[in-house]
């Protein structure tokens, strides 16, 4: 295996390999940094330009843009509130309050380094034990997903805030929005009232609406008030001693990430909000978390890129792709004329272990990217808000235009922005409704499906190993919120 | 919005810099179709036979069109999604869409509402393989007999295939009739998926097509076990067809280009003839060759007629069996 990959390592320091480490790295980076242009969506459009590239430098490039896409989606989420992507929803809640505080440069230096380990770990774990380990991915039928879906959604108990009442509501919603569209285990259509519909309410619409374009409304409301206060920021970065701090959290993320990514289709978002939900849990200052608390922007932020890995691990090894980009880097192999599954490694040694090689040198680019941005992107807070607004806004709407190329995402997510600022201002949490959206599908295709593979009996979910020990953990998930939240009541009402 | 995709594709590789090797489009005379980009819309996901298929053919046809087409996903809905996208463009040539039998087929289903088979023009078809029945090469199934045999006892046989009302799914309700057999359908998502399910042991059987799983095949994890066209297929010749094992059942699936109907004259011609042109690239053929795909080709008159043909047999079928959901 060492000589593999000292092989790998040869195949790529060959200049066009490291040109497309760097390439892919510097367009991931910018991918994952505007709002709503996902890993997926970046690798969709470079794929044509691979045609002509030889295997390895068109997968090289095409994963390096992977990894560093999945990092930048936190950079807005940390400076502006505005998540890029699913995955990165969770590190705004810690992230955002630690730039409120005029600290941009930790909470991005804590991001870069978390994802950084992450994305060297899980290559290491993919290396390691891909073989062995794709067989996670084939202990997933139904009744599993169902269970992780409900273990996902279980989070939400860490998020919802202040109210309980208020975040099922949230859930509530966006699990009733997840209905709209053709039903995939019957064909009916259910809620379409116009053709746009059938494929029901696409996610970075709505990502982008809740999240960004009420910020820019509440920031509007402000500068009109002219409460806004002129703060200054720094971007210097996190202390040795603070980054060493946040080595647990960024463990914990990155073995919850590289998992949750060896499961097809479960996704980043799920990985990062369970990666964040645990890590609060395993705190010794639950309390404390939501207001700037760097282990909360480490661990999220190391799954969703452990993420990557993990994904790789059904991909190369069976063929299965572990989640959307993945997906579409099926594609890129397909087109070169290979195909990831049982006989990849057999067949083409030099290109996976070439891969391996690129994904950890990749790995080390995007760090030095990142910590280099970081003083850049600090700066943009310079920038008056009243300038910034009317920019985050523009750069909103031209995701939610490129989500389908239409009109249509762009009132979808400004009609989203008023009802996300109507919530905000009626103190219901957002988040929980992009969770209950990432995982309603899941939940309820594979609810059904259990269900027609068992003729209708609900004790499927009960007599399959894998599946009642995920709900057992949502059971202790949300059980242990609630007993915490009892004992915690009592105290505050002594203060 | 292909200006935009455009746009999109080209700023991002300003910013990486990339050394633009192979053909940036040789300019268009100015007069003639096409002078802009062509877009193809796909209903399935990035790498999908259907995709990819697509995705090879606009590789070769750009040098005959003078302008890239560029293929779009638009997945969801049973193809509904990629429809509706076609027809919010005109019918002027510069969209067309990618297609198989399953989006015909659910022309009879959950598409019927909005759109009909004589919306479309069948342009041309490019590839035209076998369905099959897999089993894992270690399961309790080892021919179909075995499958059938099962499914007369006790709860039946869970068979899982993408969709529901597909063709995949049409041949399992056709052979659970005709075999008296209970055969119960699980729909999933697409190809992966039913490998995984398959691989998983969540489902003893699969409804799919041989691309999907010729690596499996091959790799010794799966089993063949009847294929539905006509004649075997060349790299299965040990697996035999419905028809040799006596059951009424031919289907294929094709896998063409479609346009809405009305096409301008010359637009239709000319992307006719650069389909056509790119399927006898001999790179094509052996991208074909290596995906285990027959020559399927058929020019617009007979992919028309076939597709009719086959749309009617859905259609027969669909009533005949109550459109089972």
């Amino acid at each position: 295996m060492l000589e593999n990959l000292a092989a790998g390592f040869l195949l790529v320091a060959q200049w066009q390999n490291v040109l497309a480490i760097i390439a892919g790295a510097v367009v991931g980076y910018f991918v994952g940094a505007l709002p709503g242009l996902s890993a997926g969506m970046g690798i969709a459009l470079l794929l044509p330009f691979t045609f002509y590239f030889p295997p390895l430098t068109s997968l090289v490039l095409l994963t390096s843009l992977y990894s560093a896409a999945e990092y930048g989606g936190s950079i807005t989420a940390v400076l502006i509130n505005v998540p890029g992507e699913g995955g990165a929803v969770p590190t705004c809640f810690d992230g955002y309050p630690l730039t409120q505080q005029g600290q941009p440069g930790k909470a991005l230096g804590v991001s870069i380094v978390a994802s950084c380990y992450a994305g060297i770990a899980s290559t290491i774990g993919l290396i390691l034990v891909s073989i062995p380990l794709a067989q996670i991915a084939l202990k997933f039928g139904p009744p599993e997903y169902f269970a992780l879906g409900v273990f996902g959604l279980t989070t939400v108990a860490g998020l919802a805030g202040k109210s309980w009442v208020k975040g099922f509501i949230a859930v509530l919603f966006g699990l009733l929005i997840t209905t709209i569209g053709v039903d995939a285990v019957s064909g009916n259509s259910r809620y379409i009232f116009f053709k746009s519909l059938y494929e029901g309410i696409p996610l970075i619409p709505v990502l982008v609406g809740l999240f960004a374009v009420s910020e820019v409304f509440l920031t509007m409301e402000e500068l009109a008030e002219r409460t806004a206060a002129v703060q200054k920021f720094s971007g210097s970065l996190p202390t040795l001693r603070e980054y060493l701090g946040t080595h647990l959290a960024m463990l914990r993320g990155t073995l919850i990430g590289f998992v949750i990514g060896i499961v097809p289709g479960a996704g980043k978002a799920v990985a990062s909000f369970i990666a964040y939900n645990e890590e609060k849990r395993a705190s010794k200052h639950p309390e404390r978390f939501g207001t700037g608390v760097l282990e909360g922007v480490a661990s999220p932020e190391a799954a969703n890129n452990a993420v990557v890995g993990g994904a790789l691990v059904p991909l190369l090894s069976l063929g299965i792709p572990g989640s959307a980009a993945a997906a579409v880097l099926i594609g890129a192999f397909t087109i070169q004329g290979l195909q990831p599954g049982p006989l990849l490694f057999a067949k083409e040694p030099g290109l996976v272990y070439g891969l391996f090689a690129s994904l950890l040198v990749g790995n080390l680019v995007m760090l030095a990217l990142g910590l280099l941005g970081t003083k850049l992107w600090a700066k943009v807070l310079d920038v008056p808000k009243n300038v910034l607004t009317p920019i985050v806004l523009a750069v909103t709407l031209f995701a939610a235009y490129a989500e389908s190329n239409s009109v249509y995402t762009v009132w979808l997510a400004l009609a989203f922005g008023v009802l996300g600022y109507a919530l905000r201002k009626c103190d219901f949490p957002v988040a929980p409704v992009v969770l209950a959206m990432v995982l309603g599908n899941m939940i309820e295709i594979s609810f059904r499906r259990s269900l027609i593979l068992s003729d209708g009996s609900a004790a499927i979910f009960l007599t399959r190993p894998v599946a009642v020990v995920i709900l057992g953990l949502a059971v202790f998930s949300i059980g242990y919120q609630v007993l915490r939240d009892l004992r915690k009541k009592p105290r505050i009402s002594d203060e | 919005m292909r200006t935009v995709t455009a746009v999109c594709i080209l700023s991002l590789a300003c910013v990486a810099g990339l050394p633009l090797v192979g053909p940036l489009a040789t300019m268009a005379d100015a007069a003639g179709f096409p002078t802009k980009p062509i877009t193809v819309f796909n209903s399935s996901t990035a790498g999908s036979p259907t995709d990819v298929m697509a995705r090879q053919v606009a590789q070769y046809a750009r040098k005959y069109l003078g302008q890239p087409m560029v293929v779009v996903n638009k997945p969801g809905g049973g193809g509904g999604v990629m429809f509706a996208a076609l027809f919010s463009e005109p019918a002027d040539g510069y969209a067309l869409a990618s297609l198989t039998a399953s989006q015909v087929a659910a022309l009879h289903a959950e598409l019927k509402k909005d759109f009909s088979f004589d919306q479309f023009d069948f342009l041309a078809n490019v590839q035209r393989e076998s369905h099959c029945l897999v089993v894992k090469a270690d399961g309790p199934f080892k021919t179909l007999q075995d499958v059938i045999d099962a499914g007369k006892k006790g709860s039946g046989v869970k068979v899982g295939g993408q969709g529901t009302g597909s063709a995949l799914h049409l041949m399992v309700i056709l052979l659970a009739e005709q075999s008296g057999a209970k055969l119960d359908w699980v729909p999933l998502g697409g190809g992966s998926e039913s490998v995984t399910n398959l691989l998983g042991g969540t489902v003893p059987v699969i409804s799919t097509s041989p691309a999907t799983v010729n690596q499996y095949v091959e790799a010794k994890q799966m089993r063949v076990i009847v294929v539905s066209a006509e004649k075997r297929v060349d790299h299965l010749k040990d697996v035999p067809t419905f028809k040799e094992l006596g059951y009424d059942i031919l289907m294929t699936q094709y896998r063409g280009f479609a346009a809405r109907k009305g096409l301008p004259v010359d637009a239709r011609a000319k992307l006719v003839e650069a389909i056509h042109k790119a399927t006898r690239e001999p790179a094509f053929k052996e991208f074909m060759a290596k995906n285990y795909q027959p020559d399927g080709y058929m020019g617009p008159d007979e992919f028309n007629a076939f597709a009719r043909a086959d749309f009617e047999l859905m259609g027969r079928l669909t009533q005949k069996l109550g459109a089972k959901k």
